[in-house]
């Protein structure tokens, strides 16, 4: 070829070599954290080889000799000189986060392990602690070797306080000067070369990129390819008259609707990724803090827009090391409380009333109300007589309070008070809204209510006058068409009607939303009973139109909140239907 | 429907101007801020917006807002006739559909032709950021982010 390769291209073509061993590797290692023990060893060491081929003449050193060094590694595991222990599929897996960060770069550049000398003298220190036994590079061998010391000095100095290095000095068995320049020797054998450090790392460019089923893109491809069959057809096949137009232009909008799911598709990820990354945030944590969590995941399936697993990332991250870190008592304090000593901590993901809700939830200590109250009225949040008043769950809305923070101990992991309003704040980036409830002693749980921007729901279409409207599935209970004398007026003007023993009130949407038209009589209309909350209330709407799978689009930021709407969608006609926010509006009848 | 090119760059194109009329006047939007220009399409009303924000249309596939600007300046809403026209434009993150009367043309006026709006009798046009004169006609230069404004604000 002539000429240089473009940058971008050869790291690209990198990138795919890559990707299948690197992901192979990742899988292995969490397998092998999960507590997998044997087959492992050997799988991690091919991964690890295949990986350091497809990196070869990819002019990426600081990898390929950072891959070399793991390699090394698992190969001395494998001939069992270092012992597979869980403190090293430790390392292994941070290993993994730094080269996935690595591959991250590069498809705009060449990657540099920025931190890559001190990852591997992180590698080096596990390597001691593994207690390998022929290793000529361990300290005391290098001693034995130069005969600077004896082997029964050597045998003292081990059985004294770690490490034996102080206790070799203060005895005076070798000078410092001399401890140093073995140290040296001993780095040397350990890493190879010296191993370029700091080097200015050039800017790194955000791109956003999105891993989809090569399935979805294939449907894609096939369905390009029908629409141009249908194109072709409207424009060219008609001489046979209107009727073969109509068919044509009924495969077109068949096609063109397909086309629209697909595309949609292909925005939407399974949670599972954002709730993967907690189990390691979870053991971390969790190790550090001298606590036994196991962590519980459910409905890991569950479909997000990409937008929104980026956005509840962060969030997520910080409660769950919140339930940790305060949420969770230690062992001995659960076992004292009558409670097992391994704490559950669960992460739930679910489609419930046209949101995504995410709950954590700890079975750890719980809140005080009272305690968070006297903090709130220190902090001037709230007036003692007016704070009496407020119910638990108004209390607990204080710790996403700026500043706010009850933990009696700054830990390095939480509590600096700042975050919990960092937290909100995030989640209203995206209209979301978190529910705390809490009770003393058996724990504490967050809800995340996120409104599906760009989500499909399944909806149903309902009409009044020319509007139309969708009410999220989920929502609805029934419906049912009824006589005006099932209807019993209040003096308010309120109408109720009793459906099974259960008198509910009726809302008529005309009113509510001040349409100016739409059925008046209860008999040419149909009511739909709503439920959110445990609140129920029955919808008066003209017709039911139908039930549609809902591609749900924001309202304009500009517009901000619109009460009682979540969303809208376009139908099919291109006309807008607005989608009805059934929380908020029983929420606000209820009021 | 005018496409407008907004990466035609220049040194006059900070002075030129989309001009529309309200009634007898005539209003100046920044060229910049203008996407495109269409004719008025079927809005879906909103329960519960401030009377200016008619409601909102689909624009291929984008949801936007639509403000009436007659109702925004105070004037009495007009029934719309194949003239009316919704310049679409974006102020800061927001692009909001604008319903005028009628468009007119792109319009270069230079800075020695624009003076500041005068502080007192203006009432509630306070959204102006300037008064482009030429011999015979004068042409309200409108400030966009004052004219946008936050809906919820003057609902209340």
């Amino acid at each position: 070829m002539a000429g240089p390769v473009p940058e971008a291209a050869k790291f690209q073509a990198l990138l795919d070599r890559v990707e299948k061993p690197f992901s192979g590797l990742s899988k292995v290692v969490a397998h092998w954290v999960e507590g997998e023990q044997a087959p492992l060893v050997d799988a991690l060491f091919l991964r690890l080889e295949e990986l350091s081929e497809a990196l070869k003449d990819g002019e990426c050193t600081d990898v390929e000799v950072y891959v070399g060094k793991l390699a090394g590694l698992a190969a001395r595991v494998r001939v069992g000189e270092i012992k597979a222990s869980s403190i090293l599929a430790a390392t292994f897996e941070r290993a993994c986060g730094v080269l996935g960060e690595a591959f991250g770069l590069l498809p705009n550049e060449r990657p540099l392990v920025e931190n890559l000398s001190a990852q591997l003298s992180e590698l080096s220190d596990v390597v001691m602690d593994a207690r390998e036994v022929n290793d000529k590079t361990r300290l005391g061998a290098l001693l034995l070797d130069r005969g600077l010391l004896t082997q029964a000095q050597l045998e003292e100095a081990l059985a004294g306080p770690p490490p034996m290095r102080t206790t070799i000095l203060k005895r005076g068995w070798i000078t410092q000067g001399q401890l140093e320049s073995l140290l040296e020797v001993q780095r040397q054998l350990r890493s190879g070369p010296p191993v370029q450090a700091n080097r200015p790392g050039p800017k790194r460019v955000q791109r956003s990129s999105l891993r989809v089923d090569v399935g979805k893109l294939d449907l894609l491809m096939d369905l390009v390819g029908e629409l141009i069959i249908a194109e072709t057809a409207v424009t060219h096949d008609t001489e046979e008259g209107p009727r073969d137009l109509e068919k044509a232009m009924a495969q077109l909008s068949r096609v063109t609707r397909s086309l629209q799911d697909v595309a949609m598709s292909l925005r939407m990820v399974a949670i599972a990724d954002t709730f993967n990354k907690m189990k390691r945030l979870v053991r971390d944590v969790s190790n550090k803090q001298g606590k036994d969590v196991s962590l519980h995941i459910t409905g890991e399936e569950t479909e997000v827009d990409k937008t929104v697993a980026e956005i509840i990332s962060d969030p997520l991250v910080h409660l769950m090391r919140n339930a940790v870190d305060h949420g969770m008592e230690t062992p001995e304090e659960r076992l004292a409380a009558g409670k097992p000593a391994k704490g559950v901590l669960s992460l739930e993901a679910r489609h419930q009333a046209g949101e995504i809700w995410i709950t954590v939830s700890d079975d750890g200590k719980g809140m005080d109300p009272r305690r968070i109250l006297d903090k709130a009225v220190e902090k001037g949040l709230v007036r003692r007589e007016r704070g009496e008043q407020l119910s638990d769950s108004e209390i607990f809305a204080f710790v996403f309070e700026p500043g706010f923070s009850t933990a009696a101990a700054v830990t390095a992991i939480s509590g600096r008070g700042v975050g919990m309003d960092v937290v909100k704040k995030n989640i209203e980036r995206v209209k979301g809204r978190i529910e705390v409830t809490s009770v003393m002693g058996k724990g504490t749980s967050f809800t995340l209510r996120i409104p599906l921007t760009m989500a499909i729901i399944e909806g149903m279409l309902v009409r009044v006058g020319s509007s139309s409207f969708t009410i999220p599935l989920l929502s609805i209970r029934e419906s049912f068409v009824t006589r005006t004398q099932s209807i019993t007026r209040l003096t308010s003007g309120q109408e109720l009607v009793r459906i099974r023993n259960e008198l509910l009130p009726v809302l008529r949407l005309k009113e509510l939303y001040g349409l100016p038209e739409g059925e008046d009589a209860i008999e040419d209309g149909v009511l739909v009973v709503l439920e959110s909350d445990r609140e129920v209330v029955c919808l008066f709407v003209d017709e039911l139109v139908g039930q549609r799978q809902t591609v749900v689009k924001g309202l304009s930021s500009y517009l901000g909140d619109v009460r009682g709407l979540s969303g809208c969608t376009v139908m099919g006609d291109g006309r807008i239907s607005l989608i009805l926010d059934v929380a908020g509006i029983l929420g606000s009848l209820a009021a | 429907m005018i496409q407008v090119d907004a990466t035609r760059a220049g040194p006059t194109e900070a002075h030129s101007f989309l001009t529309f009329y309200i009634g007898e006047e005539t209003y100046g939007v920044q060229i910049e801020a203008v996407r495109e220009i269409i004719g008025v399409q079927p809005v879906t009303p909103l329960p519960d917006v401030p009377k200016h924000i008619v409601g909102v249309i689909n624009l291929r596939g984008r949801v936007i807002p639509v403000m009436c600007v007659r109702t925004r300046i105070g004037m009495e809403t007009a029934p719309t006739t194949s003239r009316t026209c919704i310049v679409v434009v974006m102020s800061g993150e927001d692009t909001v559909g604008l319903m005028v009367d009628t468009v007119s043309e792109v319009l270069d006026i230079p800075d020695s032709m624009v003076d500041t709006p005068p502080r007192v009798g203006l009432g509630s046009k306070h959204f102006l950021k300037g008064l482009g004169h030429d011999e015979d006609s004068v042409r309200l230069i409108i400030d966009l982010p004052v004219l946008l404004g936050q809906p919820n604000e003057e609902a209340a």
